[in-house]
């Protein structure tokens, strides 16, 4: 695999990382669940 | 890169993720959250050795808290307890993957930077990831076993990670096995030496449950409710696949919902595929039984996922004595995450094998970046979700308070639920830390509330005397002649907290003290005396940590004799 090759791949797979990472971060803040009403205080959600 | 760099890139790789996940944890104060509770000094108890309470479920790890929580505070206990996991894990799976100085540093990310550490870190399970951390460790002694015949590495490594059950089963079925398994060097008399000491040093969690007077027999809704669950992209058997799937969705990442997340984790998946051969040609036993239990855990974890309501499932689980362990059934895709994450680099090796060394170097630093673009937000304490926190003043006050009494009795927690929101503590969901706080028995609620489908069920609790005062508590009868029935004396209401269900009687039981969200109340007439203490256990107990210094010293020297005549693998 050359040079252009390379780079190209490189390219790719660096703003694929980049980009996803992106989504993972929003998704962090769009996707936590909702705090369990009191008063009943549960271990978690199933 | 200046050799000096090239020898520790793999430790120092382990070190910059692991302070990358917990840097924000190493603030002063303790980090409270679901099953994580750590005190500032906990005092050993019957409950710690499992006496007298329910089923062991954290023993030994609470007893091996205790003693060390008295000469170190609990928050340097935690705090030295989750670096070391996260670093052993990354050099651990690093050094087991081998090869070029990259691909070891892929490993360690793909171990350590994983949705499996996410999910049990926000769990709480530090005495599962423990184990986790040491896995890689145990494998590789148990390959220097088969070699040299010294089976005491792999020993001491597997008593030393069996804090809980759980992670001393993990360690034992994975590098037992391959220690003492056809082929191995290890003569007979020396196999039986370290299936002994195995069996010694889980013995504190197996022989107190053979003890135990409660009923061996699990709650068949725990597989329901504690089975693994699609916690993200592909369903059950996706979130499994990428060592997802925890039963919590409070313990989730927000990362793991994404195709992206999905879409690398079978990256991963094929690469490991394609360098299965070649791990397999190199390590033939320990691949193959890694992969053998790797299959079967991420099978169970599916099952327990996907068939969790069925009968047959849950008879498994609730029928054999010992079978409750299977319940969190996510938990044994710990196999199959390790199988990946040191499979995966060699794959990645082979397939780039004709590409320019430029190109190689970056697709294995693509590789070693990979699992950090996945899972973005477990960064910096999973974005903020876990933080210190100081225990106001007054749970110092309480435990001094109750530690001054000289009048014999044990202590009962209320609101009576297993868990709590302190404002003091963001209001994070945590277990109710009086049991670990205060300086006797106290008897809390240990029957689990969760949220399934909408409504909340209760998981059984198992500690008979629980289930005595929660019966009193439903009924609405006085609380105080069955707490003096009972062997309980003292009753901490922690004001500050929401009250679920019927509100205690507590007529007859005066304060005696009070403090901010605390207050303590005493029965002040005759209280019957409960003696909770097993002195065959306790021997056990002692004789297997005192067991495990020899063994170590052994180990020790093990390394270094094979150090000596194997220098270059050990320094790889």
């Amino acid at each position: 695999m050359g040079g252009p090759a390379g780079a190209i791949i490189a390219a790719v797979v660096g703003a694929i990382l980049a980009v996803g990472a992106a989504f993972g971060i929003v998704s962090s803040q769009t996707a936590t669940p909702a705090p369990v009403d009191k008063p009943f205080i549960v271990y978690g959600d199933s | 890169m200046p050799s000096a760099w090239k020898r520790h890139a793999l430790l120092g790789w382990s070190c910059l993720l692991s302070a990358l996940i917990l840097a924000p944890l190493l603030a002063p104060g303790y980090v409270l959250h679901l099953d994580m509770v750590f005190v500032p000094q906990q005092t050993l108890l019957p409950w710690n050795l499992g006496i007298g309470g329910g089923l062991p479920r954290s023993v030994p790890q609470d007893a091996l808290v205790a003693l060390v929580s008295g000469p170190l505070p609990g928050q340097i206990l935690q705090k030295v307890v989750l670096v070391a996991t996260a670093v052993l894990a990354g050099t651990g799976a690093g050094r087991l993957a081998g090869g070029p100085r990259l691909q070891q540093m892929a490993a360690a990310s793909l171990y350590l930077w994983s949705a499996y550490l996410a999910g049990r870190l926000l769990l709480g399970h530090w005495g599962l990831l423990w184990a986790y951390a040491l896995l890689p460790w145990a494998i590789l002694a148990a390959r220097q076993a088969r070699r040299t015949g010294s089976v005491w590495g792999t020993a001491f490594l597997c008593g030393a990670g069996a804090l809980v059950p759980t992670g001393g089963l993990v360690l034992a079925s994975a590098a037992i096995p391959i220690a003492v398994g056809p082929g191995s060097a290890a003569r007979v008399r020396s196999r039986i030496a370290g299936v002994a000491a195995v069996l010694l040093f889980n013995a504190p969690w197996w022989f107190a449950a053979l003890r135990s007077p409660v009923s061996e027999v699990s709650d068949p809704l725990g597989l329901e409710v504690f089975g693994a669950r699609a916690d993200g992209a592909g369903g059950v058997l996706g979130s499994v696949l990428a060592g997802g799937g925890v039963w919590n969705a409070q313990a989730t990442l927000g990362s793991r919902t994404t195709w992206f997340a999905f879409f690398l984790a079978l990256v991963v998946i094929v690469l490991a595929a394609m360098g299965w051969a070649a791990r397999y040609q190199r390590y033939r036993p320990e691949t193959l039984w890694l992969t053998v239990l790797g299959l079967v855990g991420l099978g169970w974890a599916w099952i327990s996922g996907v068939a969790g309501q069925q009968g047959w499932a849950q008879a498994l689980v609730s029928g054999p004595p010992g079978g409750g362990l299977l319940r969190d059934g996510q938990k044994w895709t710990v196999f199959w995450v390790l199988l990946v994450a040191v499979t995966a680099p060699t794959g990645l090796a082979w397939l780039s094998r004709r590409a320019e060394e430029s190109l190689r170097t970056f697709l294995a630093v693509a590789l070693a970046l990979l699992p950090l673009a996945a899972l973005p937000d477990l960064a910096w304490g999973a974005f903020g979700r876990l933080q210190p926190v100081a225990y106001p003043s007054a749970w110092q006050d309480l435990r001094a308070t109750v530690a001054g009494r000289e009048r014999d009795g044990d202590v009962v927690s209320l609101p009576w639920a297993a868990f709590r929101r302190y404002d003091w503590n963001g209001s994070q969901v945590v277990l109710d830390p009086l049991p670990r706080q205060l300086t006797r028995t106290v008897v809390w609620n240990d029957r689990l509330p969760v949220t399934v489908e909408g409504r909340i069920v209760e998981v059984g609790g198992d500690d008979p005397r629980a289930r005595v005062v929660g019966e009193a508590i439903d009924s609405g009868r006085p609380l105080a002649p069955v707490l003096a029935d009972t062997g309980i004396r003292w009753v901490v209401v922690q004001t500050d907290q929401p009250q679920p269900g019927p509100v205690a009687d507590l007529t007859g039981i005066p304060v005696v003290w009070e403090g901010p969200g605390l207050q303590l109340r005493e029965i002040p007439g005759p209280v019957r005396a409960v003696n909770a203490e097993d002195r065959v256990l306790v021997f056990i107990d002692v004789l297997a940590l005192v067991c495990l210094l020899p063994v170590g010293i052994l180990a020790w020297r093990g390394v270094r004799r094979a150090r000596r005549e194997r220098p270059s693998e050990n320094t790889a």
